[in-house]
């Protein structure tokens, strides 16, 4: 992830905690009004700066999908290969059926 | 097994041979739906972790633009924004899917098909013959031992084994790296504690905002029984605080375990011998009921 804005949320965090602690400390109300103002455009701003954060993180989710992608591919690849061997053995018993049916058949015309 | 012919012994050896020597140790089903658990687990943790955080954000954002002088979509910028979130919930989907594939793949019943198929192979190919035979076309019907056939169709099951053993091995390795990078960059985003960069430092320091509210009210508030209900209020959101970190902090550890997980399945390094022998007893029992299926099967018709 982007380290500047890491940096940079890391001071916002770091300023609106210290804002958060002085206004646990000031008993005027006005006071408490204003740090709660200026809290809340630093809150903006982490805000902001998360939502950055976490746009880079998804993209670099979207960029590794393929990567997840190509590895079930090859799991069903491997899964049909089962499955090929399967169909080929039925191929032949569907064959001998086949066979059988036809000897049936002649049976039934020489008698 | 007494009454297995030299042939099928030496079949049910070769397969043994594989299953011990092919250099192949097996990754454990159960470790693989323990991951495939995982996984959905913490796609539904994350889904509800992100709900909580939009809600929570929300609120802060509506105030800070009633607190500016003009209104407009700048100051509405979501935390987590719809798109992003739907990139997560694609790479988790992906996830799924490759973790599923794995259990199909690692399943004891993977082959069932393939026996399946070679027993009513070797049921038509003995009526066929019978059927050549009545027709006097051979003198002889084909007679293949019921041993024999069981110890073929076993070999042919655990060389199926092996292969796809051997596939989940190779392609589990590879994914490997991308799977850690995945779960980690995810784990990075929810953040370690709520003092550093990452969404629980956001999440915490919305709540102070919340809390700075009531801090204020509380100045303001005239009577003891105002200042009482604050103190409620505010106790109320320092607890919705803590369950929300802790939902963050347990999303976090999920992840990264998934990540150990992921990598266990790679290393697997308890499963070796005690996996190659329990594969080896799979395949004595197997055979034998295999046996018994053509042989019910050679007495049938």
């Amino acid at each position: 992830m982007n380290t500047a804005l890491q940096q940079i949320q890391g001071l916002l965090i770091a300023q609106h905690a210290a804002l958060s602690k002085l206004l646990g400390q000031t008993t005027d109300p006005n006071t408490a009004k204003t740090i709660l103002m200026e809290m809340q455009e630093v809150l903006h701003r982490i805000n902001l700066v998360q939502n950055l954060l976490f746009k880079q993180a998804s993209d670099k989710l979207n960029a590794l999908l393929p990567g997840i992608q190509q590895a079930n591919t090859a799991l069903t690849t491997s899964l049909g290969n089962v499955s090929n061997v399967a169909g080929f053995l039925s191929g032949c018993s569907s064959f001998l059926q086949g066979v059988d049916q036809a000897i049936d058949l002649a049976k039934s015309l020489a008698a | 097994m007494k009454s297995f012919g030299r042939t099928s012994v030496l079949l049910l050896r070769a397969a043994l041979a594989v299953v011990l020597f092919g250099g192949c140790s097996s990754v454990p089903n159960a470790d693989v739906q323990t991951f495939s658990t995982g996984v959905s687990t913490a796609k539904q943790q994350t889904e509800t972790a992100f709900q909580a955080v939009t809600d929570l954000s929300s609120d802060s954002i509506v105030d800070y633009a009633a607190s500016q002088p003009t209104l407009n979509d700048a100051s509405f910028q979501p935390v987590l924004d719809p798109q992003s979130i739907a990139v997560w919930d694609n790479v988790f989907s992906a996830l799924e899917k490759y973790a599923q594939s794995l259990v199909l793949l690692t399943s004891p019943n993977v082959t069932t098909q393939y026996e399946n198929a070679a027993v009513d192979l070797g049921g038509e190919v003995k009526q066929a013959g019978t059927d050549l035979q009545n027709q006097k076309l051979i003198p002889i019907a084909p007679s293949i031992p019921a041993s024999f056939a069981a110890a073929f169709t076993e070999l042919g099951d655990v060389l199926l084994r092996a292969k796809t053993q051997h596939d989940v091995k190779r392609i589990i390795t590879q994914a490997d790296p991308t799977v850690r990078t995945i779960l980690t960059t995810m784990a990075d985003t929810i953040g370690s504690s709520s003092a550093t960069p990452g969404l629980r430092a956001t999440v915490h320091a919305n709540w102070e905002q919340r809390k700075g509210e009531e801090q204020v009210a509380f100045l303001n508030a005239k009577t003891a029984s105002d200042k009482r209900a604050i103190a409620v209020l505010y106790s109320s959101e320092m607890s919705q605080e803590s369950a929300q970190d802790l939902a963050l902090s347990a999303l976090r550890e999920s992840l990264l375990n998934l990540a150990d997980a992921h990598h266990d399945l790679v290393l697997n390094n308890n499963a070796d011998l005690a996996s190659a022998v329990a594969s080896v007893e799979q395949a004595m029992q197997n055979t034998v009921n295999l046996a018994n299926r053509f042989q019910s099967m050679s007495t049938s018709r």
